[in-house]
């Protein structure tokens, strides 16, 4: 039963992950990576990271979905229309697709290969503590440190951001 | 609760992710369309890391997951940020056709 919801996910998120690189739309991309991060949730989930999953769920879909979306509609008018991918199907350009395509291609059936030949065997969960309890107490004690500099960060790069796209005042 | 069989697709599923991400890094002629495979990259990652972490029976994998995360928002903020305004300036977003760094 498990399975079965795991191999439906799998597949739901690489077809919109394969829907979002051949589309030419940027707003059909978009919504088509909701679909493949709604996926990717459903994943950390089933992988038994539980907080992660939920912490996914709202930095992706609630946060970086929407500003994607926001910052193509609310900054000009023609940025969609001009985001429309001008594809020229010329044959260099089809040629460069084909050799990219044969590429990854390669790359993931370097990578299958691999995890095909390991045979992992899994851990057996000793302690019954919860998984979120555990995060939470080593996100205040061993990880404070990390956790303080990335809020930092985040901070920085939220504040260089809003800095970056302001609008200058013409003579001052 | 999962077999070995399990942790090997959910692997095979970050893999195919990672080269579909690939792909639209190397083809795509538009910024937010190569925005979209990185995020989708990472996404990967993340899934790698988290199944991982549940082979293995720790939460650093996790950490690592949520740190990797937070980073991807603040690159993705920065990132787009900077193609509005190459959009404003260059009026494109091509990045074969952005090739000049002053003017």
């Amino acid at each position: 039963m498990l399975n079965i919801v795991m191999y439906f996910f799998m597949a739901f998120g690489v077809i919109a992950a394969l829907y979002a690189v051949n589309t030419s739309s940027v707003v059909k991309a978009v919504f088509a990576m909701f679909a493949t991060f709604f996926s990717v949730s459903a994943m950390l989930i089933l992988a038994q990271a539980e907080f992660l999953a939920i912490a996914h769920l709202m930095i992706y879909i609630g946060g970086i979905i929407v500003v994607m979306i926001f910052a193509m509609m609310l900054s000009s008018k023609n940025i969609i229309d001009d985001t429309v991918e001008v594809e020229k199907e010329t044959s260099a350009f089809r040629f460069t697709k084909l050799i990219s395509g044969i590429a990854s291609l390669a790359i993931f059936v370097l990578l299958a290969k691999v995890i095909l030949s390991q045979n992992p065997t899994k851990i057996a969960r000793t302690d019954s503590v919860n998984s979120i309890q555990q995060f939470g107490t080593q996100l205040l004690s061993n990880y404070a440190f990390p956790l303080e500099i990335i809020s930092l960060l985040l901070l920085v790069a939220l504040m260089a951001a809003s800095i970056i796209t302001r609008k200058e005042k013409s003579n001052v | 609760m999962f077999e070995v069989n399990s942790i090997q697709m959910m692997q095979l599923f970050s893999a195919a992710l990672f080269c579909i991400g690939f792909f639209a890094v190397i083809t795509k002629k538009n910024m937010v369309l190569i925005l979209v495979g990185i995020e989708l990259m990472i996404n990967a990652s993340i899934v790698n890391l988290a199944v991982f972490d549940h082979l293995f029976n720790k939460i650093d994998g996790q950490m690592m997951a949520l740190f990797a995360m937070v980073l991807s928002a603040a690159s993705i903020a920065v990132a787009l940020a900077i193609v509005i305004k190459a959009y404003q300036y260059f009026k494109t977003v091509n990045p074969d056709e952005i090739n000049n760094l002053k003017n």
